[in-house]
């Protein structure tokens, strides 16, 4: 299986966040849990899950990524938009 | 401008206070996120990819310095520091955030202003021509019919949950500044046989995935049945539109499924029953709110001397008021189109500081009043011609006098994949590295009146199937892909731009676009549009460009 | 089962004397039932003779054109409401009362909530089963959120318009 991490956005104010290992919701990709195998990311999402029902987040969907350097890369544009913000200067 | 009185003060507060409340449930948990999205959408608020977005109604594009003011105090405080202008007249706030929208919405009901229905299943703001009131070519001002149709369609209770959205676009001049063919109604404004005010009727036309022109379902409406008709028409739609695909919920699938005059025998028959009802409209309503749309004292002797001179003396100026400047019913005054496409910007943003300095030209040279037009930029829409230099100076000191209204690098953009949660594709990017490497063809070569359109999906926010050259951005095979369309017009020769063949890379497009334009010089006539071009030679000598003439078979 | 009960502008929470009579059930003889189109269509004869206050649950994609006749016969129609976004109800409400006369209780089922009550009371409907789980009690609310209404819909509330201009000069003839 592609490896996985799990993302949504925060309910009160939409920012974009990762779920870590230990069931936070973080806005840096760098602390995101990654699962390797369907179990892991099956657990993963219903957890997460839960914290949509519970209106923590909203949205959560899992996201494929690559590492490169130690560092957790979507491998969909969307993503990579989504992780690192617009890539045009605004404003 | 349109003045609220304390019936519509009231609505605007109450509603402000309503969503509160919904807000408020949402975030307790007494809402889910499937029974709160459609209730918010219908005020407005997006989940975009990064944030909450606000889109703020701007009813038919009309605006006064002091809401301009407001508008640029919430991208100050709620925002980070702008706001984006779109194509329904409209702005948007792209970081705000749930928590803060109630008070954002008390902030703008306290300028007479709202999110009503600037989204959701249910009638969007009603759009018109940005040079109503002023136009020399005016048959009639379209903005108090497009106030009575706001009033109406506010909060409507039969009409809140329809098939789809619902968009209405009146104009009121022989040539088609407000796109009418391309919206589920167009209205366009005649005169009966006896001087009184009409309207011929269209129904069926949209982008999206199936564009289509609209059909004529009524030639000539009186004004007095305006609303009578207008609930006809969204009372069928609200009965027979399908619900089981979202792709095919608009009223324009409905029309072209029925076809056009079995629709209209609906329509007619559902009239007959309420157009002699309390929808029928009073004299003195009408009057009432044509008042308030009386146009400023205009100063009847005004020197055009000085523009003249000016014109002579100063080439850029000349330029721009060649290219921004539109033909006034008072002799000595011009209308004034603010450019909000810097050459390289982002087509439609503006920063607050910038709100605030054109709220102060438009008190100072425009009566306090200021229009956003669909193609994303602003219009000061009277001013004396001896201070067209001034203000023109002005103007340019901000980087609002790029001299581009309906040019090459007057792009109209959507926001694209770097925000919006639909997207496919980046749109912004390619609208930024278009303009400015076309800026410069322009500049050698003088390629005058050329739309260019860019949708960052399917959706067709940039309405790229009315640009000369459109451009979509999907993806394909996990990379962006771009599909360009030639050919389409959203004027009064209202046409949909046809494809011309494979899409192209993000890298790839900009050459592309450049190689139609290139292509498109060697066999221009003397002066002649690109759209004029192409309608003389068809798509070939293009496609042989792009793809070679190994590739005509395909 | 608790309802909203709209009558004479004053909302109130009641328990709901009807009963919503299944395909294959038994018609009670001692309340009042409502039956699918279907099954009235099927049985509205030997209805007819019977005792009992009747109502008729429409479908939202089924047309109350299809029962005009019986009209003067049925007590209630239940107009159901399958999610949040199939609207068709609304307008069959405006036109049971005020194209077809219809004088008996409409009433909005399925997935009703607060947020649609009011538009709905415009429309014609009285009675409000709100969805599983949605508070009835703190629902009564809703209909005092927007006080300005700009058309004219099944109500009798003037419009702004007719506020405008009733201050103002002398009232329309008729």
């Amino acid at each position: 299986m592609a490896r996985m991490v799990i993302t949504a956005n925060r309910l009160r104010d939409g920012a974009v966040v990762w779920r870590s290992a230990a069931g936070n919701w973080s806005p840096n990709i760098t602390t995101a849990a990654i699962h390797a195998t369907g179990e892991q990311l099956t657990a993963g999402l219903a957890a997460a899950l839960a914290d949509e029902k519970s209106g923590r987040v909203i949205g959560v969907h899992e996201v494929e990524i690559e590492t490169r350097g130690g560092q957790i890369l979507p491998t969909r544009l969307r993503e990579r938009v989504r992780a690192d913000g617009p890539t045009v200067s605004f404003a | 401008m349109y003045k609220y009185d304390h019936l519509d003060n009231t609505l605007v507060r109450e509603r402000a206070a309503q969503f509160r409340g919904q807000v408020a449930r949402r975030i307790s948990g007494e809402l889910s996120e499937d029974e709160f999205k459609p209730l918010r959408l219908r005020n407005g608020l997006y989940l975009q990819l990064h944030s909450y977005m606000l889109r703020v109604a701007i009813p038919y594009g009309l605006l006064s310095s002091s809401q301009m003011r407001a508008l640029a105090r919430i991208a100050r405080r709620y925002d980070r520091g702008y706001g984006h202008f779109t194509t329904r007249q409209n702005i948007q706030f792209n970081w705000v955030s749930l928590e803060n929208t109630a008070e954002i919405l008390d902030d703008l009901a306290a300028v007479e202003m709202h999110a009503i229905q600037t989204s959701g299943n249910c009638i969007r703001n009603t759009t018109t021509d940005q040079f109503a009131g002023v136009a020399a070519d005016e048959i009639e001002d379209p903005r108090p019919w497009a106030e009575i149709i706001r009033q109406w369609s506010t909060l409507h209770p039969e009409f809140s949950f329809l098939p789809r959205k619902f968009k209405i676009a009146i104009n009121g001049a022989p040539n088609d500044r407000a796109a009418i063919a391309v919206h589920d109604i167009g209205l366009s404004m005649l005169r009966g046989p006896n001087g009184e005010t009409g309207f011929t009727v269209w129904v069926g036309g949209g982008l999206g995935r199936t564009p289509m022109l609209a059909k004529p379902i009524r030639d000539f409406l009186p004004g007095a049945d305006l609303l009578s008709y207008l609930e006809a028409i969204l009372r069928v739609f609200n009965i027979e539109g399908r619900r089981d695909n979202l792709y095919k919920s608009r009223i324009k699938i409905l029309v072209s499924a029925l076809g056009i005059d079995r629709f209209r025998d609906l329509v007619e028959a559902e009239w007959a029953h309420i157009r002699d009802s309390a929808l029928r409209l009073e004299g003195r309503e009408i009057a009432r709110i044509r008042a308030r749309f009386a146009l400023p004292p205009y100063d009847a002797n005004v020197d055009s001397g000085p523009f003249a001179a000016k014109r002579f003396e100063d080439a850029a100026f000349a330029r721009w008021s060649a290219a921004n400047l539109f033909p006034h019913k008072q002799p000595g005054h011009a209308a004034v189109t603010v450019s909000l496409k810097p050459v390289g910007g982002i087509p439609g943003d503006m920063t607050a500081d910038r709100m605030d300095a054109l709220a102060d030209l438009a008190d100072e040279y425009s009566h306090g009043e200021i229009r956003v037009t669909h193609r994303q930029n602003l219009v000061l829409a009277h001013v004396r011609q001896d201070r067209l230099f001034d203000l023109w100076r002005a103007l340019d000191s901000l980087e609002l006098a790029t001299p581009n209204l309906m040019r090459v690098t007057d792009i109209i953009a959507c926001p694209g994949l770097d925000f919006c949660g639909l997207a496919t594709a980046r749109s912004i990017p390619v609208a930024q590295r278009l303009s400015a490497r076309l800026a410069e063809i322009d500049e050698r070569h003088d390629l005058g009146e050329l739309t260019i359109n860019i949708s960052g999906c399917i959706n067709s926010c940039a309405h790229h199937h009315v640009a000369h050259i459109g451009i979509l951005g999907l993806e394909k095979a996990g990379a962006e892909s771009y599909q360009v369309t030639l050919g389409g017009s959203s004027a009064k020769d209202a046409s949909i731009g046809k494809i011309i063949g494979r899409g192209f890379g993000a890298d790839e497009i900009v050459a592309a676009i450049e190689t139609i334009i290139v292509t498109w010089l060697e066999l221009r006539h003397d002066g002649e549009r690109f759209l004029d071009s192409l309608r003389r030679v068809g798509q070939t000598p293009f496609r042989d460009a792009l793809y070679g003439q190994d590739s005509r078979t395909e | 089962m608790t309802l909203i009960d709209y009558r004479n502008e004053n909302p109130m929470v009641t328990d709901d004397a009807w009963t919503h009579v299944a395909e294959d059930a038994a018609l009670p003889t001692d309340r009042p039932a409502t039956l699918s189109l279907q099954r009235w269509k099927a049985a509205r004869e030997e209805l007819y003779g019977r005792n009992l206050s009747l109502g008729v649950r429409l479908e939202s994609h089924e047309r109350v054109e299809e029962i005009l006749p019986d009209l003067p016969r049925l007590a209630l129609i239940a107009l159901d409401f399958p999610n949040l976004n199939d609207g068709r109800h609304f307008t069959t409400a405006r036109l049971l009362r005020e194209r077809y006369g219809f004088h008996g209780k409409i009433r909005a089922t399925g997935q009703v909530l607060r947020d649609q009550i009011d538009p709905m009371r415009r429309c014609g409907f009285n009675e409000f089963e709100l969805a599983e789980n949605k508070d009835t009690a703190s629902a009564i609310t809703a209909f005092d959120e927007i006080s300005v209404v700009y058309q004219p819909a099944a109500d009798a509330q003037p419009t702004a318009a007719q506020l405008r201009h009733r201050q103002s000069g002398p009232t329309m003839a008729g």
